[in-house]
């Protein structure tokens, strides 16, 4: 496996799995670079769709 | 000779209100115990002093403004991309400041139909910001 053919097949089957699956295929498509000897670049994760909160909060209602 | 007009024909002569209606405010504190799981579900617990009262005060008719504790004790809560579910009520969402994964703030409305004060055209608003 050469680095190019590596990272298509990779970002092909991403795109059909979704978010969880990408991060993940990412990690394993860097794992294959570097181990190729190849400089790579992450990019900065988005705000996710569905957002978490967790502990405590401030807050203010009108009703 | 022309009579004068009767200027008290159209008149208001009775207001009878019949939904006082109800405004008012609260602050306090939510904490939120995200599920494992699955962390866009979990459980809530809310402490805050409300502010209320009729909005429509005719002669003596609504409800007198008051000052008191409201809690609501752990609930179920979930959260969508768009949308806020807490217990039955269901809200409108925008978030923002997502620092590691975890929404610093949070912006709700809804229309309020569940109280039984007369209140069926009221609303709901809350803004909360992430205290630790």
């Amino acid at each position: 496996m050469d680095t190019a053919s590596g990272r298509w097949f990779v970002e092909f089957w991403a795109m059909q799995i979704g978010g969880e699956t990408m991060r993940a295929a990412a990690a394993l498509s860097t794992s294959a670079a570097i181990l190729l000897g190849q400089a790579v670049t992450i990019a900065q994760a988005q705000a996710p769709a569905v957002p978490k909160f967790k502990g405590t909060y401030a807050f203010l209602s009108t009703h | 000779m022309v009579a004068p007009p009767d200027v008290l024909a159209n008149a208001v002569r009775n207001v009878d209100p019949k939904y006082a209606g109800n405004m008012g405010t609260q602050t306090g504190y939510i904490t939120f115990t995200p599920l494992v799981a699955n962390p866009a579900k979990g459980h809530l617990v809310l402490t805050s002093t409300k502010i209320e009262g009729g909005a429509v005060r005719i002669h003596g008719n609504g409800f007198n403004w008051s000052q008191s504790a409201f809690n609501i004790p752990s609930t179920a809560y979930s959260a969508s991309g768009t949308g806020f579910t807490l217990g039955s009520e269901n809200f409108t969402m925008t978030y923002g400041n997502v620092v590691g994964g975890i929404a610093h703030t949070v912006n709700l409305i809804e229309r309020d139909l569940s109280s039984t004060n007369g209140d069926q055209n009221c609303f709901l608003a809350i803004t909360a910001t992430w205290q630790k």
